[in-house]
């Protein structure tokens, strides 16, 4: 029997176009001319949507309408008329163009026609083609953080104790992410350090141009370990600081690479854990027994089912959902140097499964002993609602979980949060 | 590894544990290579004794046995037989954690093939000593 399972929907089907408006929409003041043929990136944008109700995207995504004649003749004058134009409307800072494949097989004009642009607009201009049957969403989004990273001014004098990030998947403008970012910004505080800026978060490309320079230690986020950062500075490669021991890593590291005494370091480590372990002790006695399904991307899959051993649950099951970074091995080695010493590793990892597969897979897994929780995004919610299990939604896209009230997920305090919202959908109490 | 088997102490209508005198999971644990020791919660007395090696010969077990009278004496006799995990019912983790021995609760173990690598991951993160174990200085344990 032929295998029609490549033709099945990914986990996550999302490629590179939609990574790099996720970037975008990261930016404030960028836009994204689609130079493309009719699809469905309207369709897609609807994810961001409903993931992001703090910040509408329509406005940063703006589509050229190439058709039938324009591809046969040259889509590059229509490029240039149409960004031109939008130019004058939304007077960007940063103008991203991206081309998908039907494009892409006929765009002989088109690189003549961004450098026209580049010419004639008073913003940088990238461009990031991006046929829709590549890459994914995190390769997407490091390809504008690459590009971005490019654009910024690497000649200004990095300033002591300023610590940039570079990796941070911003998707949403809500108070999940704020209260990451002020967790993090808070614990480097701690050590004497100062966060000066994030990529990204919600910060312009002026502000970033200026800031991210100006740091003379930049922390690597797993997304970004094997980006190459211009200007020199000092690179640490930083795991995901989500959850107590996540947190402890990604504070020496960073502490470590900037200089911080390593006492200092410890100290601050120390109170912190003085504060978080007693409320998350008082979760964790009972979630002993708990079984948890796992399907995230990779760094967040790693760093999740980490913290998800270190509380004594178990984790039978997990999908790697990015099918361009899922890679079993590895994903096993970092759970290794995240998790408790000789905690038992999950035996059932998929890596870009299909939605299918994958759903398949878990229930055969969750036939044997239960699984009542899983860690995922909405689709997961809305494939398991009927079945009775509760799905903690902190992938993407959450369009069911929204955070109007500062919730981290990151940092110590995020631990805590998280432990609640875990405990929360194991005892299916809201 | 020396691993203690408690018994005695949970009184119910499960039928997993009260077959085979309570020691339905005693042959997974063998075959996973434990040297098991029982721990029975009942008074010192010979005709009690009596009764346990009775039963113990009748189902062809032979293994040593300590005697602890009430729960909150447990943890000396785990400190006493050496044993670096414990097979309990649930209300006597306190007297594992003073002994420091991580604990797997009573009943938790499942029957068939399945049941033997849910055991592996289930003692594993008993080893792995449970939130609370590794993080007892900050728990004031």
């Amino acid at each position: 029997m032929t295998d029609l399972s490549e033709f099945e929907l990914r986990e996550q089907d999302h490629t590179d176009l939609f990574g790099i408006f996720l970037g975008v929409h990261a930016v404030p003041g960028t836009v994204l001319f689609l130079h493309t043929t009719i699809g469905c990136k309207f369709k897609t944008q609807m994810h961001l949507v409903e993931h992001d109700w703090f910040r509408e995207s329509h406005n940063q995504r703006l589509w050229t309408g190439v058709d039938d004649v324009r591809l046969i003749a040259g889509s590059g004058q229509r490029l240039i008329e149409f960004a031109t134009s939008w130019y004058e409307r939304r007077r960007p800072s940063l103008a991203v163009i991206t081309t998908n494949a039907a494009v892409g097989l006929s765009d002989l004009d088109v690189e003549q026609a961004v450098e026209e642009l580049r010419r004639r607009l008073p913003c940088p201009v990238i461009l990031l083609k991006a046929p829709g049957y590549i890459g994914s969403i995190q390769r997407g989004y490091k390809r504008f953080l690459e590009a971005v990273l490019a654009l910024l001014d690497w000649d200004r004098t990095p300033k002591p104790n300023r610590v940039a990030i570079v990796g941070y998947v911003f998707d949403r403008y809500e108070r999940d992410h704020a209260a990451n970012l002020r967790e993090i910004q808070r614990l480097l505080e701690s050590l004497g350090l100062d966060l000066s800026a994030t990529m990204f978060g919600g910060q312009p490309l002026d502000r970033l141009k200026i800031s991210v320079p100006e740091a003379s230690t930049i922390a690597l986020f797993p997304l970004a370990h094997d980006l190459q950062i211009p200007g020199g500075r000092q690179e640490v490669q930083v795991p995901m600081p989500l959850g107590l021991r996540g947190t402890s890593q990604f504070l020496y590291a960073v502490g470590e690479a900037a200089g911080v005494d390593r006492n200092l370091i410890e100290s601050v480590v120390e109170r912190e854990m003085r504060r978080a372990v007693p409320a998350i002790a008082k979760a964790a006695s009972h979630l002993e027994d708990l079984r948890v399904g796992v399907f995230l991307d990779s760094p967040m899959a790693e760093a999740v089912t980490a913290f998800l051993l270190d509380l004594g649950v178990e984790v039978p099951f997990v999908s790697l959902t990015d099918p361009a970074g899922a890679d079993e091995s590895r994903f096993r080695e970092r759970v290794s140097r995240l998790a408790p010493p000789g905690s038992p590793l999950p035996q059932t990892v998929l890596c870009g499964a299909s939605r299918n597969q994958a759903v398949r897979k878990f229930l055969e897994v969750a036939s044997e002993v239960p699984i009542p929780v899983v860690v995922g995004s909405a689709f997961h919610r809305a494939v398991f609602r009927r079945r009775l299990i509760s799905v903690v939604e902190l992938g993407f896209p959450a369009a069911g979980k929204h955070a109007i009230y500062p919730t981290p997920f990151l940092g110590f305090n995020g631990a805590v949060a998280l432990t609640q919202r875990i405990l929360d959908a194991a005892f299916g109490a809201f | 590894m020396r691993l203690a088997y408690g018994l005695g102490s949970h009184h119910n209508f499960d039928a997993s544990q009260l077959n085979f005198e309570g020691l339905a999971d005693l042959p997974l644990l063998l075959e996973l290579g434990f040297d098991v020791i029982l721990v029975i919660q009942e008074r010192d007395r010979p005709e009690v004794h009596e009764r346990i090696k009775r039963n113990l010969e009748a189902m062809q077990v032979n293994l040593p046995y300590r005697l602890f009278y009430e729960p909150a004496v447990l943890a000396p006799v785990l400190r006493e037989c050496q044993v670096q995990v414990a097979y309990l019912s649930d209300f006597l983790s306190d007297q594992a954690e003073r002994a420091e021995v991580p604990m797997v609760r009573l009943g938790r173990l499942r029957p068939s093939y399945r049941g033997v690598c849910d055991a592996v991951s289930v003692f594993l993160r008993a080893f792995a000593r449970g939130f609370e174990g590794r993080y007892r200085r900050y728990l004031g344990l």
